[in-house]
């Protein structure tokens, strides 16, 4: 499993109304550099070329709480290619309707991918554990 | 051994089967054992020039051929492409291992009852209710020691990309002994039963499906001691008042006596008043 790697800004951020994770656009980004924490947009990120890519947008399936923990639950995304797509290793997860596409969290996929066509490539986010919880 | 046989029929002329000696890894010439004829054609093909029509309308077919050392051990990969245009006489379209005895080992079949299987003592089906003229890449492994074999199909075009199905679960192959040896088994059906591309290299290219299965982050808020306003004490001191009774005067008035000559006044007020006599009256 892919350890979730935070941005030091998210915290700040979440305080201070940049982010609504209940009805904000999440979206992945692809980039072949490591992200560092103090990254804070996603102009701060050495993205790839989509134009062979699907849609990178995140559906949102929950953001609720229970007993005072707050639990977002992302779905599953499927990026599939239609051509040569990287190579890149990092997925970032970053806020697209937020004012400055403000970064969220990232993976390491452990090496670097190319993806043909036809090619996918599955975010598999967690469904019972949830991408973040906030105790 | 494992297996290395390849036979595309692409450099055969159209008709009989029977004596074509192409392809790589076989012993010799293909070899008619029934009375009606495997053809090659270049109508159903699905990869190069020609394919084999594997069934006629006349009869059953069966051909052979021996391979140039026979395949032994365990995790023998081939490809076979084969299609079926239907099913009009209850017959299977099987392509069949055998032994150095003639005897089957495994097949896989496109069957009377329009399932994709590999058989041998035991049937394992690969797909129910497969299409009618669509090309099948049929991915076999046969572990010839272990006396088993699983398969997997996929339809992706020649030079293509795609994926193969899930390996299915083994079925049991017959008898004993390395396979020596195919052979084309057609019932008797109309229309154009196809098998071609027999070779231990995958047609196409298999598409990469990656997953990443990504971990929760977990932001904890950790609640500081929150003062709550200041209180303040003031502890107020006892106020002490201190009464002292101050020095008071008190003067009577009143009738002293009084002798006529002699007049003795005492002082009767604390601060030594001094008492007028006055005359009685």
């Amino acid at each position: 499993m892919a350890t979730y790697n935070k941005f030091n800004s998210f915290v700040e951020a979440l305080a201070e109304k940049v982010h609504n994770l209940g009805s904000d656009q999440l979206k992945v980004a692809l980039t072949n550099s490591a992200p560092s924490a103090s990254n804070t947009v996603l102009a701060n990120i050495t993205e790839i070329s989509y134009s062979n890519l699907s849609s990178r947008n995140i559906t949102t399936s929950t953001s609720s709480q229970t007993s005072g923990t707050y639990k977002l639950v992302l779905s599953d995304l499927t990026l599939t290619a239609s051509g040569s797509v990287g190579p890149f290793r990092y997925i970032v997860v970053y806020n697209d309707t937020a004012s400055n596409d403000e970064l969220i969290g990232w993976y390491d996929y452990g090496s670097s991918v190319t993806l043909a066509s036809g090619d996918s490539f599955l975010c598999d986010f967690d469904a019972s554990g949830g991408a973040i919880t906030i105790t | 051994m494992a297996w290395v046989a390849e036979e595309k029929f692409n450099g055969y002329s159209d008709g009989n089967l029977a004596g074509n000696n192409g392809g790589t890894g076989w012993a010799g010439a293909w070899s008619n054992n029934a009375t009606n004829q495997v053809t090659v054609q270049g109508t159903t093909v699905y990869e190069g020039a020609k394919a084999a029509k594997t069934n006629n309308s006349s009869g059953a077919t069966d051909y052979r051929r021996t391979l140039t050392s026979a395949v032994s051990g365990d995790g023998n990969v081939l490809y076979v492409v084969m299609s079926r245009s239907g099913i009009s006489n209850s017959g299977d379209q099987s392509f069949i291992f055998r032994n150095a005895s003639g005897q089957s080992r495994c097949a896989v079949k496109l069957d009377a009852a329009q399932n994709l299987v590999i058989s041998g003592s035991t049937s394992v089906t690969l797909l129910s209710n497969f299409s009618f003229n669509t090309k099948y890449v049929i991915r076999l492994t046969l572990n010839v020691t272990s006396g088993t074999i699983t398969g997997a199909y996929s339809t992706t075009a020649f030079g293509g990309t795609g994926t193969f199905s899930a390996e299915s679960a083994a079925a049991t192959m017959s008898n004993s002994g390395d396979i020596d040896r195919v052979n084309i088994n057609d019932d008797q059906e109309t229309g154009t039963n196809m098998l071609d591309y027999i070779s231990p290299t995958i047609p196409f290219s298999v598409v990469q499906n990656l997953t990443l299965a990504m971990d929760t982050g977990s932001f904890t808020l950790a609640g500081q001691d929150a003062s709550l306003g200041r209180l303040l004490t003031l502890v107020a001191d006892t106020g002490s008042y201190v009464f002292s009774g101050a020095t008071a005067m008190f003067r009577k008035m009143g009738w002293v006596p009084v002798t006529k000559n002699n007049v003795t006044m005492s002082n009767t007020g604390k601060n030594n008043s001094t008492w007028t006599p006055v005359d009685k009256t």
